[in-house]
């Protein structure tokens, strides 16, 4: 009999070859963001597999351009305590401590004194030895959370919570400058969901529809979507950037939605073409996810 | 465009501090000075600590404590004396039940054979199963089959109104909702006001000018709701339907049947139960009706606000002072509470005179 | 705060009365109407601005803004919020994304390029937020106190070179506190310092609500928080789930009409709220300060 005092690992463990170089080189180790093809719908390829995970009931990994994003679902799983006749639902979205966050300077408190002697460190101890959610962390696990919440049949679950947990293996925005805007946090948003959506299906939790997302920017009247981040240093005049998530087979109802940019052109229209840009991506990773998990049932 | 439309900011009031430190100092030293003659009390308000009597003749009450043959109080109120009892009834603080209190309360728990309701007291109450009308008539007994489907009857959250039915030695009340009156609250907002505010009566269930009923808890809770028509409600109904099987069946037969007239009273639970426990609100309440219950429930606040005790006859005149407020939206300034309250005030006045 | 939950009956009937045309909002206010406040500014002897806003309901802010000169060239930004909420833990998810907001709206939507004092030297001002007390969601209460609070700061003069490129040279300011500038008066004619605000609004059914309390916050479909700068609707906007601890069964998706609707509605009734803050400022300033 086991020793049922022990939380034991999965049985099937593989001990990693610590140490053995894969003859890596430079260009196998970061493939960087513009080498990402684009198809002709104007979207990056990108890379998806579900069911890797397999102590949680359902997980996914995505890689596009540089971002490489793992999800995995607990439950439903029974609560204790007082008595909720629906599921509740959480999100808990990481980085990898390594990995710098999109403009974590600014939103984490992370005054990085460069030059000055007397340096105190990130004050959020989030580098090393971290105690909670970055600010960052902590927006992107709402903006998840909100958009998934109507999604999930949560009154099927009574008793019950489920859980997201999201971690963030690699961001494109390596250089976090001093760029103002916030089109990385946007960009990492969006695909951090449809990874998400992704795994929730992978789970068998019931779902009203897949939520899906698309991520848009409109500059200089030019709509961009799936926009890259790399060039920090650019000017970000005139730029709006959007993340929008829907439910396309309910009426394309909006169940995320974020803008930011710099607000001296701003119009209603723009909005408008903006949405109408998320829906189309969000369009597309929808078919694509489709096509995925038909092909994986065949 | 009016910004006060939108939106309304003030500035604070002033605080008011007119106690002269002078005064206050001999006052600490009146008090520790022992009174030679302890029948006759000081004030009738006392604070926490502060000396009621030194005869030990008087039994000690709720808010006071004893030490030393000396009687304190211990909260901050009034001194009752009733015969040899002597207690402190405080100026503020939690809902105290007493038996027969009409009370209106929120469902916190199902637990074994019984509800915890929040009343707004210390502890929750508590609603024994046995303490409800449940399908099936009157007077059947209660089932394990009964148990098992409570949260049926009433859940978490659910708003009922009550009467406090004793109160037991640790000072938790109980409830019952044994009367067609009791039971499940539908068709309106709820509100809370301090239960202090709220003067005992014989009644606490008005029907209201503008279609508007009220659940006046003692407890300070309150239920506005579409007042239900009487003569379609579903026990006038029932009453009438069998007086009509009555005389029919001793119109056709021509003698009395047994049974058929006597069951009315176990009828009228046994068909109105279901219903009482549901939670769908009546599909015809019209928005004049809905905009009256605001306008109550704007009132109430506005009583509450300036700290009026609540009588059936204050909301009626709060309500029809309101009238003169055509933008309804307005009613939540302060100035239009004031305003509200001083003319039930002016109004009693006349009547008074 | 604790958790809130109604009871079916008054769900429905709320959500019933909200999706009437128009809504009919249980403290009888109009779709677009706020719940009136009570503010003062200028209070905290010890701040360079200081602002106080409370709600009937006892919900209560306070926002205080101290300046510190530092050297430009090693910050990464002149503004830094921090928020309390009493009850939360300043880790948890609930005051995180109060700080991100809040950070955010005023990184983008502030004239920072007045706070530099030479071509080395900068104030940065450090807003401190308290939430005391609170029923509905407090981005609105904290936003609309950062602004009277930024809109009162006073920063002492400066009575050194502005230009310092060639003489390393620490800025020294006016001993006298009478001689302290509002930022609005660094500003150049014609342009009013305006400081960024938030509103939240509740959907529901066809509707949108303004400053959704918290009874109505638990039967709405989704939320809109909708920033405002510069006389008009501005970045970042987003849809929020306001009813944060509670299990809201209405809450769904939204149509995408209702954001440009929640715009257009932004630009309509915003100013009448900058304007209501403008006044009470400027009423304050009649009093004179305490100080």
């Amino acid at each position: 009999m086991s020793d049922r005092r022990r939380l034991i690992g999965p049985l099937n463990t593989i001990i990693p070859n610590i140490g053995i170089s894969s003859n890596a080189t430079e260009a196998d180790v970061f493939k960087g963001p513009s080498s990402a093809t684009r198809n002709e719908d104007g979207l990056r390829q990108f890379f998806l597999k579900t069911g890797i995970i397999e102590n949680a009931n359902g997980s996914a990994y995505l890689e596009v351009g540089g971002n490489i994003i793992q999800v995995s679902v607990f439950g439903p799983r029974p609560i204790r305590g007082s008595f909720v006749d629906r599921a509740s639902f959480s999100v808990e979205c990481k980085f990898l401590p390594y990995i710098s966050q999109p403009n974590e300077q600014l939103y984490n408190n992370t005054t990085v004194n460069a030059g000055s002697t007397a340096n105190t460190g990130p004050t959020n101890a989030n580098a090393n030895g971290r105690t909670g959610l970055t600010n960052i962390e902590q927006k992107i696990s709402s903006y998840i959370e909100t958009a998934l919440l109507p999604s999930i049949v949560l009154e099927k679950y009574p008793k019950s919570t489920i859980d997201i947990f999201v971690t963030i293996l690699s961001t494109e925005s390596s250089n976090s400058g001093s760029t103002k805007v916030d089109a990385a946090l946007l960009g990492i948003s969006n695909w951090v969901l449809n990874c998400s959506s992704v795994a929730l299906v992978d789970s068998g939790i019931e779902l009203k529809d897949v939520v899906t997302s698309g991520v848009a920017t409109l500059k200089n009247d030019k709509l961009l979507l799936d926009p890259e981040v790399i060039s920090s240093g650019e000017d970000n005049e005139n730029t709006l950037t959007c993340v929008v998530s829907f439910m396309n087979l309910r009426n394309d109802e909006i169940v995320g939605f974020w803008m930011e940019g710099d607000q001296s052109k701003f119009e209603e229209s723009q909005v408008e073409q903006l949405i109408d840009g998320c829906n189309n991506m969000s369009r597309q990773v929808r078919a694509n996810i489709n096509s995925y998990f038909t092909s994986t049932l065949e | 465009m009016d910004t006060n439309e939108v939106i309304s900011i003030t500035k604070p009031e002033a605080l008011v501090n007119d106690i002269d430190s002078d005064v206050e100092m001999s006052d600490i030293e009146d008090i520790e000075t022992p009174k030679d003659n302890s029948n006759t009390f000081k004030s009738s308000i006392v604070t926490p600590g502060e000396l009621v009597t030194d005869d030990p003749i008087w039994m000690k009450g709720h808010g006071t404590y004893f030490l030393e043959d000396k009687t304190f109080s211990s909260v901050a109120g009034n001194i009752s004396r009733v015969n040899r009892l002597l207690s402190v009834i405080p100026l503020k603080g939690r809902y105290q039940p007493e038996t027969g209190d009409h009370i209106v309360g929120r469902i916190t728990e199902v637990a074994n054979k019984r509800w915890k309701v929040d009343i707004g007291t210390k502890q929750d109450a508590v609603l024994m199963l046995g303490s409800v009308n449940l399908p099936g008539g009157v007077l059947r007994r209660k089932s394990e089959s009964d148990e098992l489907q409570m949260r049926n009857f009433l859940k978490e959250g659910d708003l009922l109104n009550a009467e406090v039915q004793t109160i037991f030695n640790n000072g938790i009340a109980s409830l019952h909702t044994r009367s067609l009156k009791y039971g499940k609250l539908r068709n309106g907002i709820f509100l809370k006001v301090p239960s202090s505010l709220v003067i005992k009566s014989k009644n606490h269930s008005y029907d209201l000018p503008g279609n508007v009923s009220v659940v006046l808890g003692v407890n300070g809770y309150i239920w506005l709701y579409k007042t239900v028509a009487k003569s379609n409600s579903a026990a006038n109904t029932s009453i009438t339907s069998n007086t009509s099987k009555f005389q029919a069946s001793v119109d056709s037969s021509g003698s009395y049947a047994p049974g058929q007239g006597s069951i009315s009273i176990t009828r009228l639970e046994e068909e109105s139960s279901w219903e009482i426990y549901s939670d769908k609100n009546d599909p015809n309440i019209s928005n004049s009706v809905r905009t009256n219950i605001t306008r109550y429930n704007n009132v109430l606040k506005a009583l509450s606000y300036c700290e009026l005790g609540i009588t059936e006859q204050r909301i009626i005149m709060g309500y029809e002072a309101s009238l003169a407020y055509s933008n309804i939206g307005s009613l939540i300034d302060k100035e239009a509470m004031e305003s509200i309250c001083q003319d039930i005030i002016n109004n009693e006045k006349m009547r008074g005179a | 705060m604790s958790k809130m939950i109604l009871s079916p009956a008054e769900r429905s009937y709320l959500y019933d009365s909200l999706t009437q045309a128009p809504p009919i909002r249980p403290d009888s206010r109009t779709d677009h109407q706020f719940r009136p406040l009570e503010a003062k500014t200028s209070f905290l002897p010890g701040s360079n601005g200081s602002a106080r806003i409370r709600l009937m309901d006892g919900s209560e802010c306070i926002v205080s803004v101290k300046s510190k000169v530092v050297l430009s060239a090693l910050e990464s930004s002149l503004i830094e919020c921090d928020i309390d909420v009493s009850g939360f833990r300043d880790d948890s998810n609930f005051v995180s994304n109060l700080k991100f907001y809040l950070t955010n709206l005023l990184q983008h939507n502030f004239p920072t390029q007045y706070l530099k004092l030479t071509s080395r030297y900068a104030f940065k001002l450090f807003i401190d937020c308290i939430v005391i007390s609170h029923s509905s969601y407090p981005l609105s209460l904290i936003s609309l106190t950062t602004y009277l609070a930024l809109k009162t700061t006073r920063l002492p003069l400066l009575v050194s070179d502005v230009n310092d490129e060639e003489v390393a040279e620490q800025p020294t300011f006016s001993d006298d506190w009478d001689n302290a500038k509002y930022i609005g008066d660094f500003m150049k004619d014609g342009e009013v310092f305006q400081p960024p605000i938030f509103i939240t609004l509740g959907v529901i059914g066809p509707n949108l609500i303004f400053d959704p309390s918290t009874e109505e916050e638990q039967v709405l479909e989704n939320g809109l928080i909708v920033s405002f700068y510069g006389n008009k609707v501005i970045t970042p906007i987003s849809n929020i789930n306001l009813a944060t601890n509670s299990n809201n069964s209405n809450f769904k998706g939204l149509n995408r009409s209702l954001i440009t609707k929640a715009m257009a509605l932004g630009n309509k009734y915003c100013p009448a709220v900058v304007k209501a803050l403008d006044t009470l400022i400027e009423q304050d300033d009649e009093e004179g300060t305490i100080f």
